[in-house]
């Protein structure tokens, strides 16, 4: 069973340390959910109180991710957030961790294509002390030369685990670099390889200096927190910093006017069985049509999402074509989305026929409309996972953060129930007509390479 | 989960005077024994209208798979939801996904799981259709074959990963003639094996209230609960007279320490290290998890983080834990690393493990990681999801209900002193079994 969450591999190339959380939101009314202010600095800051235990998450996000990354500079977002654990003149190398591993606390970091996070989670009254570290490195941020050739080996060994160990990364990366021709979602957020291997130190601080400041941040404070508490706090620590000006490439929303199909396959000697990735470019908040991007939500939940998606009933359970089939869709981004369709053959089925009855279906949805019970169902079910979001403090943090980061209304989560009650039938087909008849689409294969060859 | 966790927190952290006031302290673990050979378990909290569940069946792991049809256990896991007696896989299915319920069924070595998560109006019903299909399922042929080309495909894409082959390796070395060695999925030829008969029997002679135990946290209370309970899990038949089920018996590792090498055409070597350790029942755990911390259990401070990736740049990461398990407690890590620098890993490892049994810790790496041991439990405990799966480990562990009080208490009485007793008698290099696969 394990297994059916393992789509997550097949992400790498859009979130490299991210969770897949469309569906993890927060319902009730707005006051509360969050609040929000912004420092004279530009600093955004967003509270969303949960006083059921007393820890508190602070996490903060810069808008920069690896689709702002320079020219032949790909992967430098992610090396820099690795560089941001080397210390200040104040808190030196490895102190960060260390102090908050002292108070049992918890700290990481990710980067995807549109921004760079980084969290602590910590009983409240640690919140002062990781906030004075996390303010001071948004400024002080010092390392070695050597400091950082080593992290750039520790950084080829992650690219390994992460992509080069893994057969259905590598396809990944190859169809997002096919999908995305010429847009800088096209570039692994890890980086390539050999780009990797040519960074230098300077490329490192170049990108701190231009992103990493109050007016390109985010902060949010997530648990049991007041804004009584956090606003003193938080203008003591990060409002003395001052803002600078920031200029970063805005990253293209534009959904391409064509339905190119493109083919990438990809075989690998460790691949047992093959598997098929469709990755079709879709509309969000921020494209043209972005009035389908709740319809697209509901679009995809019932083409893919469990045993009883469309995919996985007439495919795996009726047909007995695939053993596996689903699709996804994250309408989080802010260039252009991708809706992802993935299925494994079952034993003797070829993955062409795979392929073709995926498409069958996908053309079934732009011609019929889903019965008014498979909606209701769908629709249930996505506004219930709103509640069993509530359950935790960081995984709200991260949400609300992706939300902010990715451009997004921050009362997202106040609309969520509307918002997906209002999408009618009509409109599921008319999304599915626009992203399966008039998108660019990549059809993937990963397949079994015989020793021989 | 305000009052709830306020309590385990004030007793967990009195060391930085938390004061929270307002915060009853009423909520401590309810224990119902609707009969005399089951029990369940309940932390009541009404924040979120939500309850969850873990039920646990012991004794009915991959280690009592029966050889010629091992990889049972997990088919069962497959197969569950697949319909019961009086209703399709496909009915069965939409009915829980017209409540929103979310469950999944698993197995590890020692037992089988049943998760469950439920808005809390829906939950009367959930249960009905969970304990039905623990009771009476179905068992097409049609869907068994799905599940076995199922659980094959997923056993060829496991073995992609080198993490999971060397780990399957480093138990077959380690739990050579024990069931704890066994692959926990079977293999082709045994799930071929497995028939309709054997899995109604499998579900007979496992799925019995003398190895069920329930596990609740959430927005219900003990009456609530308690109906239910003899609603539907009563249902869960008593212990087959003529049906026994002897229990795995307690491993010894007599391993002198040993490497094994794997060879697979994999972009990394993973490598596996690991020797056997002490129970959570052992007086000794606490300060073994101590210095689990010290070796590589999660922090960048630790000695293998430090020497492997932060000075050397060989791994991204390197990880250590306990294993808790009274019958085979092991502490064990893993990390992986290009296959020209293994060998200069290896080295690396080897010495600090040497230096870690001559010369110890220090001061105050055991400060640290005693204080980060003793802060950190209540964020593992931060969501209802959490609480009910610590809640679940605790009944299997026999830990006792107050152990979500003692365990910190524990952890504070441990001394400098216990924990070079602990690298003294306990932590043992010399008897690491190591696997490496790589080219």
């Amino acid at each position: 069973m394990v297994f059916k969450r393992q789509y997550t591999k097949y992400m790498l190339a859009i979130f490299l340390a991210g969770t897949l959380a469309y569906f993890l939101v927060y319902p009730g009314n707005k006051s509360q959910i969050y609040q929000s202010f912004k420092l004279d600095n530009g600093l955004e800051v967003i509270l969303v109180p949960n006083h059921t235990v007393p820890i508190v998450t602070q996490m903060i996000w810069y808008r920069y991710g690896s689709a702002n990354e320079p020219h032949s500079k790909s992967g430098i977002a992610h090396f820099l957030e690795h560089m941001m654990f080397k210390g200040t003149d104040k808190f030196s190398s490895g102190a960060f961790s260390k102090k908050v591993a002292q108070k049992g606390g918890k700290d990481n970091a990710f980067t995807s294509r549109d921004f760079t996070a980084y969290h602590q989670t910590i009983s409240k009254e640690n919140l002062e002390m990781v906030m004075e570290m996390e303010a001071d490195r948004m400024r002080n941020l010092k390392f070695t030369q050597e400091q950082f050739d080593t992290e750039k080996k520790v950084i080829l060994e992650e690219r390994s685990s992460r992509v080069d160990e893994v057969p259905a990364a590598i396809l990944s990366e190859k169809m997002m670099k096919e999908l995305f021709d010429g847009h800088p979602y096209g570039i692994p957020v890890i980086g390539k390889r050999e780009e990797i291997e040519a960074l230098e130190r300077d490329d490192a601080f170049n990108v701190y200096n231009q992103a990493y400041s109050p007016n390109n941040a985010i902060l949010i404070l997530a648990g049991d927190i007041t804004r009584k508490e956090a606003e003193p706090l938080v203008k003591k620590y990060y409002g003395s910093i001052p803002s600078r000006e920031v200029s970063i490439d805005k990253i293209s929303t534009n959904l391409p006017e064509n339905n190119i199909q493109k083919r990438v396959a990809y075989a690998d000697i460790k691949v047992k069985t093959p598997e098929q990735l469709i990755y079709f470019m879709a509309p969000n908040h921020h494209t043209r049509m972005s009035e389908l991007t709740y319809p697209t939500i509901l679009l995809a939940h019932i083409l893919g999402s469990g045993d009883t998606s469309i995919l996985y009933q007439n495919l795996v359970t009726d047909k007995k074509i695939a053993a596996f089939a689903s699709a996804d869709y994250d309408d989080f981004a802010i260039g252009p989305s991708v809706l992802i369709i993935h299925g494994i053959p079952s034993h003797g089925n070829k993955i062409e026929v795979l392929e073709k009855a995926i498409l069958d279906e996908i053309l079934k949805l732009t011609e019929q409309e889903i019965d008014s019970e498979t909606i209701a169902r769908a629709k249930n079910e996505l506004i219930a996972s709103a509640i069993f979001a509530r359950d935790g403090v960081e995984p709200m943090a991260n949400l609300f953060g992706r939300i902010v980061a990715s451009n997004i209304d921050e009362d997202y989560l106040d609309k969520w129930d509307e918002n997906i009650n209002k999408v009618t039938a009509s409109d599921i087909k008319e999304a599915a007509n626009f992203i399966f008849n008039n998108m660019p689409v990549v059809i993937g294969a990963l397949e079994v390479k015989d020793n021989k060859q | 989960m305000k009052k709830l966790l306020s309590v385990i927190v004030i007793l967990a952290l009195t060391f930085i005077s938390l004061v929270l006031p307002h915060k009853a302290s009423s909520n401590e673990v309810q224990i119902l024994k609707p009969g005399n050979n089951f029990e369940a378990w309940l932390i009541e909290d009404s924040t979120l209208p939500i309850i969850t569940m873990r039920l646990t069946f012991k004794n009915s792991g991959s280690s009592y798979d029966p050889e010629e049809i091992a990889g049972i256990s997990s088919l069962a896991a497959m197969l569950l939801d697949n319909g019961t007696e009086e209703m399709s896989g496909t009915e069965f299915k939409r009915e829980l996904s017209k409540l929103a319920s979310r469950y999944s069924f698993e197995s590890d070595k020692d037992n089988f799981y049943i998760n469950i998560k439920a808005l809390s109006k829906n939950i009367d019903r959930t249960l009905e259709l969970i304990t039905q299909a623990i009771i009476k399922p179905k068992f097409d042929l049609e869907d068994i074959d799905r599940a076995k080309d199922q659980l094959a495909i997923s056993i060829a894409k496991k073995n992609e990963d080198p993490d999971h082959l060397a780990e399957e390796e480093w138990n077959k070395q380690f739990f050579a003639g024990h069931p704890y060695g066994k692959p926990s999925h079977g293999n082709l030829a045994s799930i071929s094996n497995i028939s309709k008969e054997n899995l109604h029997e499998y579900v007979n002679k496992h799925f019995i209230k003398d190895n069920m135990v329930i596990s609740a946290v959430g927005n219900i209370d003990s009456d609530a609960l308690g109906d239910l309970i003899s609603k539907y899990f009563t249902l869960v038949p008593d212990a087959k007279q003529n049906i026994n089920i002897s229990p795995i018996t307690k491993f010894e590792s007599v391993n002198p320490g040993s490497i094994h090498k794997l060879v697979k055409p994999t972009a990394q070597s993973a490598v596996v290290f690991g020797q056997q350790a002490i129970p959570i029942t052992d007086k000794r755990f606490y300060a073994l998890s101590i210095l689990n911390f010290v070796i590589a259990g999660g922090s960048f401070e630790s000695r293998l983080m430090q020497e492997l990736r932060e000075k050397r740049g060989l791994v991204y990461g390197v990880y250590s834990f306990v294993n808790p398990n009274k019958n085979a407690p092991t502490l064990k890590g893993y990390f992986a690393t290009s296959p020209d620098k293994v060998t200069q890993a290896m080295n690396v490892l080897n010495d600090e493990f040497l230096k870690l049994k001559n010369n110890g810790i220090s001061e105050e790496e055991f400060n640290l990681a005693k204080d980060y041991t003793i802060g950190s439990f209540p964020l593992r405990l931060d969501s209802y999801e959490k609480l009910v799966n610590y809640l679940n480990f605790m009944q299997i562990q026999d830990l006792g209900a107050d152990f979500l009080e003692k365990r910190n208490e524990r952890v504070k009485s441990v001394n400098y002193e216990d924990v070079v007793n602990v690298i003294d008698k306990v932590f043992n290099p010399k008897a690491m079994t190591i696997v490496v696969v790589g080219k």
